[in-house]
């Protein structure tokens, strides 16, 4: 755009250049012609159309100009201020030194063809005038009365002797030619110098008004060569006669006449003419001063509009620059001075900034495919990644991270750890974990942490890694890994191991000792003495007893190694708990059962038949424990909790025994740890390895009056009832 | 200064200026006859200068009064061929010495000179027996006309002159086109 604006400047400079020198050309031409050329005064007319004219187009041109320059000037345009004050200032330089140039010539003008007329020279022409017409005027004066006295001297009025005396009077006064007239004209003798010539020349009606009136007349007139005196008198006698004579003056007067009346009519015409010169003159002059000033405001709009035209450009520029527009350049002025330099300068900054620019679209573009690379890596990735910068704010999630932790995390970059925190009840327990080793933003950190949420139990392998930022600080890469069902398997899988070998190890002796112990009793029971039988008695019954317990334990240990092969369905917990604690009501009379169901018809998912397993050892357990104790009770309850979003069913199994000591706190659920003399150690076990396949968790407390223990199972939303 | 504000008074008043002047010659009388194979025109026109042409007439500056004669058809095309078109140019001067008028015929050089301006000008406006046009160059049926103007030459005047003439008052003398029935 700003190229084709200098263009059209340009163009538009060049035709008002032409339009300046066709106007010079005219005005040249013009001032030729007042100043005489004889060949270019026919032109004058025609050159001042032409000059008028240029010059109104010029003046449109400069008016043209200045009703845009002050519209660009109220409009604020870039270059207008500095435009409007060069015109002004160009303007005004030119103005006043043409304007005294202007005024002085006037007045020199004035004075000069003023000064070709003088008074005197007037005076002295006027005197010449008056003398040259006093000398003829007497030259004629004196042939009025030498006709006279020629007419008077005609005593003859024949026709013949008239016609000779006028031949003859003619000869004897050297007149050209003698008429002699009646008072009607009529022609009554009639003598030339020239005998060709065979009639007198018309009087001029005046003479013959004159003569008509009794007057006589002279007068001068002009002949071919020479000037010459017409004089028509009447007869001093009172006869009918007019006498016409026409007399040349002496070749001296005639010229001296004829120089002098030539000279009097220039000096007289170009008097006249004085006004007129000074108002062409004066015309001239000022044409030529419009036109400088024409010439003088328009190159200063030129002038002012190439030279601010960079300017503007690059103040363009410089706003196109702030708005992003980095591939603008500039036309370079051809002229090489500052500007030029400026203009270039402002080309190779924008160069730079595109070409930079550009450099980071592709760096830019680079990283973004490796983010997109990444990002398809960790979204492919089953481990959870989340990256925190050094403010510990959430930046990338992978799609594994939030499937693991059971959250949008998508919607949550940006947050500050502490706001993941109210996502969910396992995010929370997740940022508790993570808070240690995001302080330490130099240092890795490993860790297993286990979660509890809606979907239960879970265990990850985490591992914090830092790394470095653009800004220098250490932000953290944090990857887990949900090991949950490893864990179960591995552990599952070794119990399993142990039951499977421990069964087959104890109960390929169990039954020879038992048919031994019984063989031992059927032998020797019914031969020994009384008491010695009734020791036997005892002693091989405690063996089969132990036996049959030790069989139990080894079927419950291949319970326990069996792979689970859960049928779960929904089922209403508190109707099943209910059904199993009937069971134990009125067993022990002195243990009082408190049952508080209030879970309602809310359903789990669970296998029932495993699910009573459950209810049975916790029960049973409580019983046991508060057993042979006054006032001993147990209690059971169910209840409906709600963390964030999820529903758990809970139930709370607490007597007012004893309690857990600390050491067997920690190792409650293991196998082989129990408290009871004749526990196996796997009833908890056997619980908790249930509760886990069902996705719940279990723990057990030390009550303010006892031991309770409590399991959360997920509820089932919207579930229809158990059928 | 005064002349530099007369001067833009003048610029001032140049359009008003063209439109002032009156046309004070006129065409009297023409009479067109047939004599022998030839037409000829005798006419009588009257200039009444103006007084700024008189005031320059005064003070010696020559005249040029112009007669343009054309004969053609009434219904001319402007393609066609004229079958006559004359100038009749003719120049006055006031000679101060012997204060005569002086008319010359600038078609023939032939000088007269008359003590008074009336005089001058009214032998200027009689035109007599001027030889126009063969009848066999006019087509026979056809109608034609003469066609007349007389009027002061600017072109003739002095240069200073000739912008004032042209711009000013009282110099645009002229009869302006007359039209004559000329009948085969």
């Amino acid at each position: 755009m700003a190229s084709t604006t200098l263009k059209s400047m340009r163009l538009g400079g060049l035709s008002v250049a032409l339009l300046l020198l066709l106007v010079l050309v005219s005005l040249h031409l013009m001032s030729s012609a007042v100043q005489n050329s004889a060949e270019l005064s026919r032109y004058f007319v025609p050159l001042l159309v032409v000059s008028i004219t240029g010059m109104f187009i010029l003046l449109g041109l400069i008016f043209y100009n200045s009703i845009r320059l002050i519209r660009q000037y109220v409009r604020q345009r870039a270059g207008s201020r500095l435009t409007l004050r060069m015109v002004a200032l160009f303007s005004v330089i030119s103005l006043g030194p043409v304007g005294v140039v202007y005024y002085y010539s006037f007045g020199f003008l004035q004075a000069g063809i003023d000064s070709w007329f003088d008074v005197d020279i007037d005076r002295a022409m006027e005197d010449a005038r008056e003398l040259g017409q006093s000398a003829l005027g007497l030259n004629q004066r004196l042939l009025l009365k030498y006709t006279e006295q020629l007419l008077s001297s005609i005593d003859d009025q024949s026709e013949s002797a008239l016609s000779l005396a006028i031949a003859e009077l003619r000869q004897q006064s050297g007149a050209v030619e003698l008429v002699l007239t009646d008072p009607g004209g009529q022609i009554i003798a009639y003598a030339n110098v020239d005998p060709t010539v065979l009639a007198p020349g018309v009087p001029d009606s005046e003479i013959r008004q004159q003569l008509r009136t009794g007057n006589d007349y002279v007068g001068l007139e002009h002949g071919k060569d020479e000037l010459m005196i017409r004089v028509a008198v009447r007869d001093p006698l009172s006869r009918p006669f007019i006498l016409q004579g026409l007399y040349p003056t002496s070749t001296r007067i005639s010229g001296l006449s004829e120089k002098l009346e030539l000279a009097y009519n220039r000096y007289k015409e170009l008097g006249f003419l004085r006004q007129s010169l000074k108002w062409n003159f004066s015309l001239t002059l000022s044409l030529v001063l419009l036109f400088g000033v024409l010439s003088a405001i328009w190159a200063a709009f030129f002038t002012a509009r190439r030279m601010v035209a960079p300017i503007a450009n690059i103040a363009a520029g410089t706003r196109a620059v702030a708005e992003g527009d980095y591939d603008r350049q500039l036309p370079v002025p051809r002229r090489a001075d500052e500007l030029a330099f400026l203009v270039a300068s402002f080309n190779a900054m924008t160069r730079r900034i595109a070409q930079a620019r550009d450099q980071a679209d592709r760096s830019q573009r680079e990283v973004e495919g490796q983010r997109a690379y990444l990002e398809t890596v960790l979204g492919s990735l089953s481990s959870g990644v989340l990256t925190f910068d050094a403010t510990r704010n959430l930046q990338t999630a992978n799609p594994a991270a939030g499937k693991i932790l059971g959250s949008d995390l998508g919607s949550l970059i940006g947050a500050q750890l502490q706001e993941l925190a109210l996502g969910s009840p396992v995010l929370r327990q997740f940022v508790e974990i993570l808070q240690t080793p995001l302080l330490n933003p130099n240092e890795e950190w490993k860790g297993e942490v286990t979660l509890f949420g809606g979907e239960g139990r879970k265990v990850l392998i985490c591992r914090s890694t830092p790394f470095a930022q653009p800004n220098g600080r250490n932000g953290h890469i944090i990857l887990f890994d949900d090991v949950t069902a490893l864990i179960r398997a591995q552990r599952d899988a070794a119990w399993g191991e142990v039951a499977r070998r421990l069964a087959h190890e104890i109960k390929n002796p169990l039954t020879p000792i038992q048919l031994s112990a019984e063989r031992l009793r059927h032998k020797y029971l019914h031969t020994m003495p009384e008491q010695d039988a009734r020791v036997l008695d005892r002693a091989t019954h405690t063996i089969v007893q132990q036996v049959e317990a030790m069989k139990e334990m080894v079927n419950d240990f291949s319970e326990y190694a069996r792979p689970p092969q859960m049928q779960a369905k929904p089922l209403q917990a508190d109707r099943l708990i209910s059904e199993v604690v009937d069971l134990y009501r009125g067993i022990d009379k002195e243990v009082c059962l408190d049952v508080s169901l209030q879970a309602g018809t809310s359903q789990i998912e669970a296998d029932s038949l495993r699910l009573r397993q459950v209810v049975h050892n916790l029960v049973k357990n409580a019983q046991e424990a508060v057993a042979g104790q006054d006032n001993g009770c147990v209690s059971v309850s169910t209840q409906i909790i709600e963390r964030a979003d999820h529903a758990f069913f809970e139930m709370r199994v607490q007597d007012n025994g004893p309690g857990f000591s600390e050491e067997m706190l920690q190792h409650l659920f293991e196998p082989y740890v129990t408290s009871k003399p004749k526990g196996t150690g796997l009833g908890l076990a056997i619980v908790k390895k249930i509760v886990e396949e069902h996705g719940g968790i279990i723990w057990a407390e030390n009550c303010s009056d006892g031991a309770c223990l409590t399991l959360q199972l997920p509820v089932l939303c919207g579930t229809e009832e158990e059928e | 200064m005064s002349g530099a504000l007369r001067l833009l008074l003048f610029f001032l008043l140049l359009s008003l200026g063209t439109s002032a002047w009156s046309a004070d010659f006129t065409v009297k009388e023409v009479q067109i006859e047939l004599q022998g194979k030839r037409y000829l025109m005798s006419a009588q026109i009257d200039f009444q200068l103006s007084e700024q042409a008189l005031e320059a007439l005064s003070n010696g500056v020559p005249l040029t009064l112009e007669v343009h004669l054309i004969v053609e058809k009434t219904w001319h095309r402007f393609w066609e061929p004229l079958p006559y078109e004359g100038y009749l140019r003719y120049q006055i001067r006031f000679l101060a010495l012997t204060g005569l008028y002086r008319v010359v015929d600038l078609q023939s050089g032939e000088e007269q000179s008359f003590v008074t301006r009336d005089a001058a000008l009214r032998a200027l406006g009689e035109i007599d027996e001027l030889a126009l046009v063969m009848q066999a160059e006019l087509i026979n049926g056809e109608s034609y006309q003469l066609r007349l103007r007389a009027g002061l030459d600017i072109e003739s005047l002095p240069l200073p002159l000739r912008p004032l003439a042209y711009l000013g008052t009282g110099w645009k003398l002229t009869t302006g086109w007359t039209q004559w029935p000329l009948q085969p």
